[in-house]
């Protein structure tokens, strides 16, 4: 930048130099000539240095819990009882611009639960084929729900860390194909369909082991009008689930994976409303599940207070009886999660880009089972209470 | 009754930002022939039409945060608060969807850029207008 602002200051001297030569030239350019040249000059200089933009996020984030055993969040897990590392993570992408048609962008994120490893995020070359139609190769975040896409930006959401019955269900969700935006208009309403054909593998805590993920596709529909956002989308997956209690129940690499998801935002700068609701289901002994939230805000000067409840619940009761009354019941231990969490928080939009936020949660209802932790034995307690802070800030 | 109280309020304020409104003009390329209302243009701003209504790419001017034209236009126009308007650039940002419109520090440059190339669409203090620009929209 600094550099491009010194070629510049030196390319626009030279020109000025020769204006003043020439412009006393008999039958040389007029100064008005090499004023319009100058001009077009500074102009493509301002356009190359608008091809590429730079963007960063970061989340600094602390969590404390009642618990002595390790607590697993959206992020992977709490591990420390006053954990600095867990929630806070940053990221910085480039995008660069190719031509009318053409853009690169990459997105390297780095979170604190994984040693601050650098991962690409996002990493793909979008194709504007019309105004409406977008396709996209390379890495991308699926959209399975209102916020998937942007779940790692604090900044862009109301919460420190959204709803883990949501979004806590499919891990990370980042995929490597094909995806497609197209843009129209019903009425009044702005409407995206998105699409995404994918493959990904993860690790799934619930499973204990690495799942690969293949023909994944993922359609939402996107609407907004006013202070109105309404979504609806539809994902299938077949998962490569490995055996589970040492056989019990055998591999299978073609297990049928299907979430199914509505939601709806209400945001007119004063109250912010947000609810979702999603309905997996998988073949055979993985748990299949009902998660849900409802969020509202109101916004008073800076401040947000916020209250949200958000609860997931198991979905296919009996499923896992084939594995005999030893091993049943066993699986449904390690399996089925079931819990409510009660979440009053505030945010404080400390200026434009930064955020500071304060949350605390009230997770209970387990039903019997571990709740979305990563006990390996159920809780012999009913509840558990996490207070959480976070500085956000996006650039 | 309260709730009257209430719209009464509201009818004074929609009145006082009326008139404050007043003094931002949207301008463009004196070649530009397209139609414009506050919805036309809060879309372009928001990046989510990128022609203007007759045809032909739109290119969005901003004003640097903390202006006060700035503040007035988009009280009026995109309807979002400084903190807002950040949010919803984050998430299309973030999202590989877009990025905000560029964003230049003074009335005088938005006439510059304006008066030179018929894609921009911008807005500055209505005093700043001069015959170098169109004005093309100056009440909501």
């Amino acid at each position: 930048m600094i550099q491009s602002k010194i070629f510049r200051l030196g390319a626009t001297a030279a020109l000025a130099g020769a204006a003043f030569t020439f412009a006393h030239a008999e039958n040389g350019p007029t100064y008005q000539e090499l004023q319009s040249r100058l001009d077009s000059l500074e102009n493509r200089l301002d356009e190359s240095e608008s091809n590429l933009t730079i963007n960063g996020f970061f989340s600094a984030s602390f969590a404390t819990h009642d618990d002595d055993m390790a607590v697993t969040d959206s992020w992977g897990g709490l591990n420390d009882k006053n954990d600095f590392r867990s929630l806070s993570n940053l990221g910085i992408q480039m995008t660069y611009t190719v031509n009318d048609s053409m853009t690169m962008i990459t997105q390297l994120a780095a979170r604190g639960h994984e040693g601050w490893d650098i991962e690409a995020e996002w990493a793909f070359v979008a194709y504007e084929v019309s105004d409406s139609l977008t396709l996209r190769f390379g890495r991308q975040k699926a959209p399975l729900y209102l916020l998937s896409e942007y779940i790692e930006v604090g900044y862009a959401m109301p919460w420190i860390t959204a709803p883990d019955e949501v979004y806590g269900i499919t891990g990370d969700s980042t995929y490597d194909g094909i995806g497609a935006l197209y843009t129209f208009s019903i009425g009044d309403w702005d409407t995206t369909l998105q699409a995404l054909v994918a493959n990904n593998s993860f690790f799934s805590t619930s499973v204990g082991a690495t799942v690969d993920l293949n023909d994944f596709v993922t359609v939402s529909l996107t609407s907004e009008y006013d202070s109105w956002t309404l979504r609806a989308g539809y994902t299938v997956v077949t998962g490569d689930i490995p055996a589970l209690l040492g056989g019990v129940v055998p591999a299978n690499p073609e297990n049928d994976i299907s979430y199914v998801s509505l939601g709806a935002k209400y945001d007119d700068g004063e109250w912010l409303v947000m609810s979702e609701m999603v309905e997996l289901s998988i073949d055979g002994a993985m748990a299949d599940s009902k998660s849900s939230y409802l969020m509202v805000g109101y916004r008073i000067g800076d401040l947000m207070p916020h209250f949200t409840w958000s609860n997931m619940q198991n979905n296919d009761a009996g499923d896992r009886d084939f594995a005999g009354p030893t091993f049943g019941p066993m699986l449904d231990a390690a399996l089925v999660e079931e819990q409510t969490t009660y979440t009053v928080g505030v945010r404080w939009d400390l200026m434009p880009g930064t955020a500071a936020k304060f949350e605390v949660s009230h997770i209970t209802d387990f039903e019997g089972t571990k709740g979305q932790f990563s006990y390996t034995a159920q809780p012999s307690h009913s509840s558990l209470d996490i207070i959480k802070f976070s500085l956000d800030s996006v650039f | 009754m309260k709730s009257g109280i209430k719209k009464i309020a509201i009818g004074a304020l929609l009145t006082i930002s009326t008139g404050v409104w007043a003094e931002v003009s949207v301008i463009a390329h004196p070649s530009n022939g397209a139609s414009f209302d506050t919805k036309t243009v809060s879309k372009i701003f928001l990046g989510k039409s990128k022609k203007f209504p007759g045809g032909g790419s739109a290119v969005p001017i901003d004003q640097a945060q903390g202006t006060a034209a700035r503040d007035e236009f988009h009280a009026n126009v995109t309807r979002k608060k400084s903190a807002q308007l950040k949010s919803y650039w984050s998430r299309i940002v973030f999202t590989g969807k877009g990025q905000p419109p560029k964003e230049v520090a003074s009335d005088t440059e938005v006439m510059a850029l304006i008066a030179k190339n018929p894609n921009m669409i911008g807005y500055v203090n209505s005093s700043s207008v001069n015959a170098s620009v169109k004005v093309i929209l100056t009440a909501p």
